[in-house]
């Protein structure tokens, strides 16, 4: 695989900064990473590559882009609109380069973020989930089965579960959370946590890109083990000498829309995007942030109040996600690409862990076991 | 030459270079300038026609400058071309009596500042670099309070400035190993505040992650004879609290960047710690009191035009020289000589052994 050229689109990214790394310094592919402007470059640029710029939704800057490339890894994050409006421009630049394959990094989020248990790539994915994320996600998917049914290059689909490791939200934002007294859990953190380390994720690519009778699949991946979200934290509190009982644990709830989430639905509401042009844009501004501040603050409060950090609301996401019932299978990608974790989960929460070092993080203990 | 400047006539300012740091920065304290009648813009440079386009907007009478050293009738440069052109294009301005006000970092190499100060020394020129930090109220009340040893004495410093990258460059060539990464870059000011701060220290150690290219993320520590130890981080990569705390024997202070009007202080022996925003001092009812806010970051580009233009008046000295920059410039490349790969434990066998094998090539 040495001689074949692997773009990376979203170099930039947590996952598709591994992916350079990782393919770069294994001497696996020539990399070239492609970011959607300059200042993406950071991490990339660390290495001597020849990278490029394309907009995911740019076609005509993807042909140059992809121009001399064999295959193609998608790990382009972003909103929802990019999500799915950058599938047909990949695609076709990629058809039009003569690519062989792509393999779009999706997400387990297709079967939202608490699957129904016997959860596999068999049960029917709805783009009418309550997470707008994962809709996209599933739309995405189906784009692109769309255009290879009609194209001449072949998609992967990989669906990863939770990706830790350096770099990861799940382990920094996790790490922010606890620095700044913000951190909480859902229910003891009990629930499953469909984690798979960005190693892992990394070698899944790896097979899909090459493996035959792959095309037009998609595979659920994921650590070997079976943890939960507690087995996933605690590392991390770990590593800053936190007990991690002394993490609050609150009740899960769908939670209710607060009058905030009601008026920031208004404005995205095809009436409010209706209406409010027809007002001046100072005015809007002013309007919304006053209603904001006042929503959030109403007057008319006691000035004698015990001080107290007010509690942690779980938003839905969270919510499901720890308490999961369900490990999501990887067992067709072991059987149709040979996928097997490389890296243990002790050994990825260690990683992980002595990132949080390197990047600075006050860190006590290193080591995740 | 400067001396020929009559007062109360603007001072004809020459842009080159019209990248990011000269639309978003000194283009604006420009136009402000140039209502004062302090300056006028009266050319432009830059090779990219687009980029001269849209500032020439700005500044209609500016003229379009075929070549950056077609300097006549100019009476100040300011060189905001990337770095491997400040010190061809400084000494070629300071040659023909033109004051420069060089963008940060100000040289690619210590000997390109070192031929910068010469042709300062040579022409008379004045020659300014633009650390627009030290115009800041809190990095001068940072050193003050140091300086009067107002927390007792200093312990430790550890700073952290950086994030995920997201400065809007207008050419890849950014990241090209000439203009080197984000010690360079960020670092210029913090080195340079440092040493401003606390003086050349007597000791070094240096580590970055740069593999063939240039690095994202780097790791310092200054070690003084005195005892004091500051320990830097520098990331384009992730960020933490962009922060500079300094460790006293009575208290401790903390300066951040992102937060330039104010300063925060705490004592050793109280529970609470102060959140002191900058004001200007003045005076009421007879007594010293705090007046207006004090400057902000954008103001202090102003300022920074305005110290030029004094010291081409000769009302004052610079504030940030080339010979005050080149202090930290040396260090910054002392840093460079000495630099080892960062431990960056989650990389596998394989991939630790060509990571270290790419950091030792230079491309």
């Amino acid at each position: 695989m040495t001689s074949s050229r692997v773009a990376v689109l979203g170099a930039g990214g947590f996952i598709g900064s591994r992916v350079v790394e990782s393919f770069h310094l294994q001497g696996w592919a020539e990399v070239r990473p492609i970011v959607r402007r300059i200042s993406g470059l950071a991490r990339s640029r660390r290495f001597n590559l020849d990278s490029r710029i394309a907009d995911g939704c740019d076609a005509q800057a993807l042909r140059a882009a992809l121009a001399g490339c064999e295959y193609v890894v998608h790990a382009i994050a972003g909103d929802n609109a990019t999500i799915v409006g950058t599938v047909e421009p990949v695609y076709r630049a990629a058809e039009h380069a003569g690519v062989r394959r792509i393999v779009y990094v999706s997400s387990a989020s297709v079967h939202g973020q608490s699957p129904a248990p016997g959860t596999d790539e068999n049960t029917p994915l709805r783009e009418d989930q309550p997470i707008a994320y994962n809709n996209a996600k599933v739309k995405a998917e189906r784009r692109f089965l769309r255009m290879r049914e009609n194209g001449r290059v072949e998609a992967v689909m990989l669906r990863p579960g939770i990706v830790y490791g350096p770099r990861s939200p799940w382990i920094g934002g996790f790490a922010n959370e606890l620095l700044t007294g913000r951190a909480f859990v859902v229910e003891g953190a009990h629930g499953v946590c469909n984690s798979i380390y960005v190693d892992n994720v990394v070698r899944a690519i790896q097979l899909a890109l090459t493996a035959p009778g792959a095309d037009g699949h998609a595979f659920l991946v994921g650590d070997e083990e079976t943890v939960t979200w507690r087995e996933l934290y605690e590392p991390v509190t770990r590593a800053f000498g936190i007990p991690f009982n002394e993490i609050p644990s609150i009740k899960g709830s769908v939670p209710a829309q607060s009058s905030f989430e009601r008026m920031l639905c208004f404005r995205d509401s095809k009436l409010g995007q209706a209406l409010l042009p027809a007002f001046p844009l100072r005015l809007r501004h002013a309007m919304y942030t006053g209603l904001a501040a006042w929503l959030q603050y109403p007057p008319g409060g006691s000035p004698y109040v015990m001080e107290a950090e007010p509690a942690p609301v779980p938003d839905l996401e969270r919510t499901l996600l720890q308490t999961c019932a369900w490990k999501l299978p990887s067992d067709k990608a072991k059987h149709m690409l040979g996928y097997s974790p490389q890296v243990s989960f002790t050994e990825g929460c260690r990683r992980s862990v002595e990132w949080l070092g390197f990047a600075g993080y006050p860190v006590l203990h290193h080591g995740g076991g | 030459m400067n001396a020929n400047i009559a007062p109360g006539q603007p001072v004809n300012v020459a842009l080159l270079g019209c990248g990011s740091v000269c639309s978003i920065y000194h283009a604006p304290a420009l136009e402000q300038l140039a209502q004062s009648g302090i300056v006028r813009v009266a050319g432009i440079f830059d090779p990219d026609g687009e980029a001269v386009a849209r500032l020439t907007e700005r500044f209609p009478s500016a003229r379009r400058m075929s070549l950056p050293d077609d300097l006549s009738g100019m009476d100040l440069a300011i060189v905001a071309s990337p770095p491997a052109f400040h010190a061809r294009q400084s000494i070629d301005a300071l040659r023909a009596g033109v004051t420069v006000l060089c963008e940060k970092p100000m040289a690619s190499s210590v000997k390109e500042g070192d031929a910068m100060i010469a042709a300062a020394a040579e022409s008379r020129g004045l020659l300014a670099i633009a650390l627009v930090r030290r115009f800041l109220p809190a990095t001068q009340a940072v050193r003050s309070i140091l300086a009067n040893r107002m927390l007792g004495e200093l312990r430790t410093v550890a700073c952290f400035e950086g994030g995920p990258f997201r400065w809007p460059a207008r050419s890849p060539s950014f990241f090209d190993r000439s203009q080197g990464g984000v010690f360079l870059d960020v670092g210029a000011h913090m080195l340079d505040l440092l040493v401003w701060w606390l003086g050349v220290p007597d000791g070094v150690d240096y580590e970055d992650d740069a593999m063939g290219g240039v690095e994202a993320n780097c790791r310092f520590v200054l070690q003084y004879d005195s005892g004091i130890r500051v320990a830097g981080r520098l990331s384009r990569d992730w960020e933490l609290p962009n922060r500079y705390l300094f460790d006293c024997a009575k208290g401790w202070m903390s300066w951040m960047p992102t937060e330039p009007e104010s300063v925060q202080i705490g004592f050793h022996d109280t529970s609470f710690a102060l959140g002191a925003e900058l004001h200007d001092r003045t005076v009421s009812f007879g007594r010293p009191a705090a007046g207006r806010k004090s400057i902000n970051f954008q103001q202090a580009f102003i300022l920074q035009i305005c110290n030029v233009v004094d010291a081409m008046h000769r009302r004052a000295s610079l504030v940030a020289s080339g010979a005050d920059a080149l202090k930290s410039l040396r260090l910054t490349h002392e840093c460079y000589r000495l630099r080892k790969l960062m431990n960056m434990a989650w990389l596998t066998d394989i991939e630790s052994a060509t990571a270290r094998a790419e950091a030792g090539r230079v491309p």
